[in-house]
Formats: C-alpha cells, sequence, structure tokens
C-alpha cells in the first residue's frame, strides 16, 4: 500500500505557493550585507507582513515609548538586525496554513514548530561549529512537521492511520509511515521546502534531520535540528526514541542530555516565541 | 557625582608599550554620587581593578548598568569579586536580546558556563539580581535616577543618564550616528531624512544641557567610511552630539585598540585648538581619569 510518487507530488502541488515576499525575507536575511532599504522595500510591498511587523515592535515586546507607524521608522528606532529577525520570523510563522480538516490541531502544531525553531536557534547561538546557523536552523524547526500538515490536509485517512498506529505501538511516526504511504512526512516536508525554493541546506535537514542514510554526511543543520526536536520531547519528558547522531555529539562535545542543564533558559526562549502566535 | 574611568577600549583590551598611559582594559566607568550610591557603567574588562579597589571596604552594595553584551562591555564581569563576596548586593540592570530572545541574565550567565570559566552563576556568593530595562522607563537607585536611552549598534544597546546631587552624567554605550538609508536622488529620501530627525530627537531629549557626555568614539573620520555599519563612532560624531545637546563636558572613550598613546594625545591637542569658547570641554578618557560632575 502507500500513496504513489505523483498523488505525494500533486499533494504537495496544492500546498499554497510561499509568498514571493517571504522568499525574498529569508534570502536577504541571510546576506550579512543586505542593504537596508532593499529589505525595507519587500516588507513594505507585503501589506500583511507589514501589519504584522508593526503590531510586534508597538507590542510590550519592545516597549516602546512612541507608536511605530511605518516599516521604515522600524528600522530608525529598532535597527536593520532586530528589523531582518523579526521579518524572518514573521514572515516564516505567516507562511504556515492556520487549519486543515483532518484532526491536526493547527494551534499544537505551530506552538510545537515554534519551540523547535527557537530551539534550534539557541542551539546555533552557541558559536563554534554552530556559528551562523541559528536563522536557518529557526526556519529548519518552524517547517520540519510542513509535511505532516501535507498529509492532514490531502491524505487525511493516512494521516489518521499514521497517528493510530503510532500511538498503538509506541513507534515514532516516521517509522509507520513508509509502511502506510510508502514514504516519510519529513520527505514530504523537504519536497515543500523545495518547492518554496528555501535553500537546499534548509530541504537537506528536513528531510534528514531524524534519520540519514550512511551515504549521507550529517550537516550542522541536520544535528541542530535534530537536537532542537530532541530537546523539545526531553522538556516535556519524552523523546523521540533516534538513537543520538554520533557527528551531534561530537559537535556538542557530550551528550545531549548535558544541554539539559540549561532547561530554564530553553523554557525562556521558547515562552519568548508565544508572542508570534498572537501576531 | 564622581565619574572614574576603569577601562576605556573598544573591542578587546589591549595592554602593551602604545598604552601605557590611557591604560589598554575594555569599557567599565564608575559613577559615585555623594549620597555614595556605587553605579558600574559595563563590566569591561577595567571592572576587574575596580572591584577589587571597592572590595577592600569590605560587603558593598551597587548597581552595574550594562550597555549591552558585546564582550568588551561583559568580559570582566566574572572577575568581578564582589560577586564572590557574601553580604555583597549587586544589581545588574540591561536589556533583553530580541534576536535570539535571550534574557540579561542568560547571557551573562552563559560565559560562566564551565568551557568559560571555573564558577558557575550558581556559586556565586553576592545576592545578585537581574533587571530587565524598558527604552526610556526610568528608575531609581536611592536618590538617583537612571534613564535607559535605546541607541544606534547592531544589538539592541542602552545609553544610560544618570542623575544625581543636581547633576547629570550620560554614557552612549556602542553608537553609531543614524544614517539615511537611501541616496538624495530617491524619492524616499527626504521622508527617511525625517525619521531620522525624530529618531535622533528622541536619544537627544534626554541629553540637552548634560554636565558629563561619555561617548563612543572608536573611529577617526578617515577610518570611518571603512567601518560604517559596525555600531561605533568617531571622535568628531561624539563632539558634534556633545555640541547639539549643549553639553558642559565630552569625554572620548572606546578607544579602537590599536590607537597609541602619542596619536590620543593628538586627538585630544586638535579638539582643544579647534574648539571654540562656548563648546563643551573635551577630555580623552585615560584609566583612572576622574571628573566631577556639577551643575
Amino acid at each position: 500500500m502507500g500513496l504513489n510518487q505523483a498523488k505525494i507530488e500533486s499533494m504537495v502541488e496544492k500546498m499554497p505557493a510561499f509568498p514571493r515576499s517571504v522568499q525574498q525575507v529569508i534570502q536577504l536575511s541571510g546576506d550579512i550585507n543586505c542593504p537596508p532599504r532593499e529589505l525595507v522595500r519587500v516588507v513594505e510591498h507585503d501589506p500583511v507582513l507589514t501589519g504584522r511587523m508593526l503590531k510586534i515592535v508597538n507590542s510590550s515586546f519592545f516597549g516602546l515609548s512612541r507608536q511605530i507607524v511605518s516599516v521604515k521608522e522600524a528600522l530608525a528606532f529598532i535597527g536593520l538586525n532586530t528589523l531582518k529577525h523579526l521579518a524572518l520570523t514573521l514572515a516564516a510563522v505567516g507562511a504556515l496554513p492556520r487549519s486543515n480538516q483532518a484532526g491536526l490541531d493547527m494551534d499544537k502544531f505551530l506552538t510545537h514548530a515554534l519551540a523547535v525553531g527557537a530551539t534550534s536557534r539557541w542551539i546555533g547561538s552557541r558559536g563554534g561549529v554552530w556559528s551562523r546557523s541559528g536563522d536557518r536552523l529557526f526556519i529548519s524547526g518552524l517547517l520540519h512537521n510542513i509535511g505532516n500538515v501535507v498529509l492532514a490536509l490531502h491524505a487525511p485517512r493516512e494521516f489518521v492511520r499514521i497517528r493510530n498506529r503510532a500511538r498503538g505501538s509506541g513507534q515514532p511516526a516516521h517509522v509507520i509511515e513508509p509502511k502506510v504511504i510508502g514514504t516519510t512526512r519529513f520527505e514530504i516536508g523537504a519536497m515543500v521546502a523545495d518547492r518554496w525554493r528555501l535553500s537546499q541546506v534548509t530541504i537537506d535537514a528536513i528531510r534528514y534531520h531524524r534519520v540519514s542514510p550512511p551515504e549521507v554526511e550529517r550537516t550542522v543543520d541536520m544535528d541542530g535540528l535534530w537536537a532542537g526536536a530532541e530537546l523539545v520531547a526531553r522538556l516535556n519528558g519524552e523523546t523521540l526514541g533516534d538513537p543520538t547522531p554520533a557527528s551531534l555529539e561530537e559537535r556538542l562535545g557530550g551528550p545531549i542530555k548535558d544541554l539539559l542543564a540549561n532547561r530554564d533558559e530553553i523554557a525562556e526562549v521558547v515562552a519568548r516565541t508565544e508572542i508570534f502566535k498572537t501576531i | 557625582m564622581k565619574v572614574r574611568f576603569w577601562g576605556v577600549r573598544g573591542s578587546i583590551p589591549t595592554p602593551g608599550p602604545h598604552a601605557q598611559k590611557y591604560g589598554g582594559n575594555t569599557t567599565c566607568i564608575e559613577v559615585l554620587t555623594d549620597d555614595g550610591e556605587q553605579f558600574i557603567i559595563d563590566g569591561g574588562t577595567g571592572i576587574h581593578a575596580l572591584g577589587t579597589q571597592l572590595i577592600k571596604a569590605g560587603p558593598l552594595k551597587c548597581s552595574i548598568l550594562v550597555t549591552h553584551t558585546h564582550w568588551d562591555h561583559i568580559q570582566g564581569l566574572p572577575f568581578f569579586t564582589p560577586l564572590f563576596v557574601p553580604g555583597c548586593e549587586v544589581g545588574i540592570y540591561g536589556t533583553f536580546d530580541p534576536v535570539y530572545g535571550k534574557s540579561l541574565r542568560e547571557i551573562l550567565s552563559g560565559q560562566m558556563e564551565y568551557c568559560y570559566f571555573p564558577v558557575s552563576e550558581a556559586e556565586l556568593k553576592a545576592d545578585v539580581q537581574y533587571k530587565s530595562l524598558r527604552p526610556g522607563m526610568s528608575f531609581e537607585v536611592g536618590k538617583a535616577k537612571v534613564t535607559p536611552v535605546p541607541m544606534n549598534h547592531p544589538v539592541l544597546t542602552f545609553g544610560y543618564v544618570i542623575e544625581a546631587d543636581n547633576a547629570r552624567v550620560f554614557y552612549t554605550g556602542d553608537h553609531e550616528p543614524l544614517k539615511n538609508i537611501y541616496e538624495p536622488t530617491d524619492d524616499e529620501f527626504d521622508e527617511y531624512e525625517g525619521l531620522l530627525e525624530i529618531r535622533n530627537e528622541s536619544i537627544e531629549r534626554h541629553l540637552e544641557g548634560i554636565d558629563v557626555l561619555v561617548g563612543d568614539s572608536m573611529y577617526t573620520e578617515a577610518e570611518y567610511p571603512d567601518k560604517e555599519g559596525w555600531g561605533h563612532g568617531t571622535h568628531d560624531s561624539v563632539f558634534a552630539l556633545a555640541k547639539r545637546v549643549k553639553a558642559k563636558t565630552v569625554v572620548m572613550t572606546h578607544h579602537e585598540p590599536f590607537r597609541t598613546d602619542e596619536q590620543l594625545d593628538a586627538i585630544h591637542a586638535r579638539f582643544q585648538e579647534e574648539r571654540n569658547e562656548d563648546d563643551p570641554q573635551v577630555l580623552v578618557a585615560y584609566e583612572g581619569l576622574e571628573i566631577f560632575a556639577r551643575n
């Protein structure tokens, strides 16, 4: 049994297009020489993104003493780096679908996506081998389960079957998925990311972060995303159930459980993403 | 109100023959009010000597105002002896990092993880309180009033106005004058120019007639074009700011690491020569420089 390749491709095709402005923001955010006026132009041309941006800049998150009424003014007051970060986060969160008809709780989905995104970015903030991976890891974390949304929207019966079997057997869903649909949600997620023209390193992180074949060399992004997802599970008293990649332990300089000493810090980083759910 | 400089370099500590007169420690400024309220602006490496000096009188109470958490402004904090002495009360004030979502405490305790430092934050003996500040929201410590003013640097940075004893002192922290992102020929140039006026006014309204203005003057005008966007000012930009707000005294600090004693002397001499009678008095900060802010 399973979904054939054509069916999967058609499901991915049915996903809403990634707004061009979001792609541009992601591209510009990754450019350390990003011209400020280019970023302003891209955000200003997307009224939804502009509205969200102004809402958060004027929220208690920043606590500015004056009302900011334009993207240009936001730039003058909060600076380019902070504006880039906000644009990236708001653009990516805004691109996620907000509803489906197959029992996938989108609020929970978004909460989990933000938690994994924020935790992965926290790992990226550790410097050293993780240097400059933070924003990419945030995007990967936010979208790591986007394949699940595709299934819930376009293959709802299979989605429910996978969920029930995983619950019944205690096995990770990605172990059940090949038997039900002939592929995994991470493969489907990678196809979505490819369609959305995200960078190859992000596509690969979504595809291979949980399990990678031996011929694939594990990247910083794959390991950072694996660690982000596992830490979020462990903070909830669970585990994803996959063996820890050796490359990750090498990059961390020790077992992942050592990072749990920073439990409060990670929880605070995750809590700060709450505001993006309400914007 | 006494102001004393314990660290005057930017970026990295630079001991050596070139820094015998001005010193090589990174940013740390002590402000002591007549009532004995002890403020320390930034915990660069200069804070080590300050802490050693302060603790001689026994347990103390002090407020550390952190402009931002780049290394040269926090690197000395783990070596601030009062943090390890029972009975000391240390308030650490600053902002959170909106990019990484980290609080001041997370960032500062991060540099005391075992891989960087042998004593963890949890092992400090002093009563340490972290206080997160909001832009422009003044607070009081004893009879002194402190106002955090958001400046322009790649990370969220506060300058601080300290008001006590009928006098006011301001330190910019790291600050680069804002620049129009458009070319004069662009349609948006005038609009952005107007926004910059508003933004500058949001800083300068706190500084009108300030008694002592301490400013980031990392670069010379000749160096600046290659450093644009790095978040620092020049000697001339700080002097211009001091003139605009009619400061009584301007102190240039956060010296570029390779700047030699002779070069700093020459810079001081140039401003002494060029300033008009009504212009602010110009000082170039060195370790041990002590001035008294009076109205």
